[in-house]
């Protein structure tokens, strides 16, 4: 990394001293220092991260650069929504199917209660309650699978993204003259991102499944109930999650502005210095020095550009089709309720509730390395402007 | 850690099971009663004795189990006493010329056994031993009052104690 940030030094000083910059305009410039930049590690991680929805692609940060730069929207919002719509469909279909499969199981057990209890027998009402119910959890438990299993993955891979972005973020800040911002960011972004999503995984995440299981066992098996205990490790991973947020929010706005301010301090007096005590050339030594750390500032937008969209298509999939899966189960809760099987409506309305904390979650580790990356984009924009 | 949380969980969901079927299996009466008490008892038991043996941290550990090995009458004392007199022999023989070294305690007083090669400055050793039994055992500075310190010549045989390969 420090070979490359010396790279970009380099070319930057050879820019501004070769007589080359002032022939050319800043599209010849911008390119120039676009190529400079290998950042098509990044672009292959990203389009592979984004490839597993077809019909998105996330652009690369040169072409984003040259769209702007002609200015053109980058990203054809579109595509995304009807990227979203198919994914939706498949989605509605499927979970559709389930909830059909447990409105006959809990139908089925109306039936056969309402049966049971005309010959007399309470027992049998109870045991064939138990075989609906067991059945109705092994679905509902399969869905929360798949759902668990979606939301680990895709911390997973906003971690790898954010792994793969932060450094080259980094180089582009110092590229654009934020020395101190970089050097603040670095470390304490790394700390902060791997933290987040390292608890997040191997904390909330769990305990938000174990209070689940607990939850559905005592809708499950009403005697022995451990619902409170459900609720205080629910309680104990959203609280873990709202002091991570708490603390990540806090660490990004001072060091955005702590970063930013020493920046500007900085590269205005070397300005000043250079208008002043050079003689002659010295206000267009400034001035050549503006314009190359404005357009490495331009790459750096748009390298933050692509973290952001990449995030957020990665994000939107699967907060989608939580969000769907929790509509279904909170109408099969309220569709159920009249049959009166105890049981089935609470177990679903659990279902509902453990869904919509998945995505409370999901949305919360996505919003933070959202702001990671733009709070780098902000944090030197206001150096040279 | 979390797993950890996760077999205790586990283990409380078959309780909640286990008594639920007992509670099915069971006729109406007394029986089922007392049982839904006792199966209530467990899952509190089962419940709190995590957080009971965290608060007073009184169970011999795995770890520690595996280190020291199941725990004997010895105790963990004894132990560590006798790290002490290996370390302390370790130090002995580290000096030139010592071959063997076996430390041993009888009726209160420490009795260092040392056998040498070659010339050995007696007096010299016996500080260098001294030494490294109060950097070993602990001391204040001054020689131990009831330490015994015999040296003698090597002898052919190998006995036991701690042995150093005589360098070429």
């Amino acid at each position: 990394m420090q070979r490359l940030m010396i790279a970009i030094l380099c070319i930057g000083f050879l820019l501004v001293t070769s007589p080359v910059v002032f022939a050319h305009g800043l599209d010849t410039m911008v390119r120039n220092q676009a190529q400079s930049v290998n950042t098509r590690v990044l672009d292959q991680e990203v389009s592979q991260l984004v490839g597993q929805h077809p019909g998105v692609r996330i652009p690369s940060a040169t072409t984003i650069v040259s769209d702007l730069l002609h200015h053109k929207n980058p990203m054809s919002v579109p595509a995304i929504l009807t990227g979203l719509e198919g994914a939706v469909a498949g989605d509605v279909a499927v979970e559709g199917r389930v909830l059909g499969i447990i409105f006959v199981l809990s139908v089925l057990a109306a039936i056969l209660g309402r049966l049971t209890d005309s010959l007399g027998q309470g027992g049998v009402a109870e045991v064939s309650r138990l075989a609906v119910l067991s059945a109705l959890i092994l679905v509902a438990l399969h869905s929360f699978g798949v759902a668990i299993t979606m939301v680990t993955g895709l911390i997973g891979e906003l971690w790898h993204l954010m792994e793969a972005i932060i450094p080259l973020l980094v180089v582009l800040m110092a590229g654009a003259g934020a020395f101190a911002s970089a050097g603040i960011f670095h470390p304490l972004m790394l700390f902060t991102v791997n933290l987040v999503a390292l608890l997040t995984r191997d904390w909330v995440l769990p305990l938000i499944l174990f209070a689940t299981i607990v939850e559905l066992v005592g809708h499950w098996l009403p005697k022995f109930s451990l619902h409170h205990l459900g609720q205080l490790m629910r309680t104990t991973g959203l609280t873990l999650l709202g002091g991570l947020m708490t603390l990540f929010l806090g660490v990004m706005a001072v060091e955005g502005a702590a970063g930013s301010v020493a920046d500007g301090v900085t590269l205005r007096t070397g300005k000043f210095l250079a208008n002043t005590f050079v003689p002659v050339v010295g206000k267009m030594f400034s001035d050549a020095m503006e314009a190359v750390l404005g357009s490495s500032l331009l790459l750096k937008n748009a390298v933050s550009m692509v973290g952001a969209l990449a995030i957020i298509v990665m994000v939107a999939f699967p907060l989608l089709k939580l969000f769907l899966m929790m509509v279904l189960y909170r109408l099969g809760a309220a569709a159920t309720e009249p049959l009166n099987v105890p049981g089935v409506s609470s177990t679903l309305g659990t279902m509902a509730n453990a869904l919509g904390w998945l995505m409370a979650i999901s949305g919360a580790v996505a919003l933070m390395f959202f702001l990671v990356v733009t709070v780098v984009a902000s944090a030197s924009n206001g150096v040279v402007l | 850690m979390v797993a950890v949380i996760g077999t205790w969980v586990k283990a409380l969901i078959v309780i909640v099971l286990l008594g639920n079927l007992a509670e099915f299996v069971l006729p109406k009466g007394d029986l089922r009663r007392y049982t839904g008490l006792v199966v209530g008892l467990i899952l509190l038991l089962a419940m709190v004795s995590p957080v009971w043996n965290i608060l007073h941290g009184a169970h011999p550990s795995l770890i520690q189990q595996q280190l020291l090995g199941a725990p004997s009458s010895q105790g963990l004392g004894e132990v560590i006493r006798q790290e002490e007199w290996n370390q302390a022999q370790a130090m002995v023989l580290t000096y030139p010329g010592v071959t063997r070294c076996a430390i041993k305690e009888s009726g209160g007083r420490l009795a260092v056994t040392v056998e040498v090669t070659g010339t050995v400055k007696h007096k010299e050793l016996q500080h260098y031993i001294a030494g490294a039994l109060q950097v070993a055992l602990g001391g204040n500075g001054s020689i131990p009052a009831n330490i015994e310190i015999v040296v003698t010549p090597a002898r052919p045989a190998v006995g036991t104690g701690i042995t150093r390969q005589k360098e070429g």
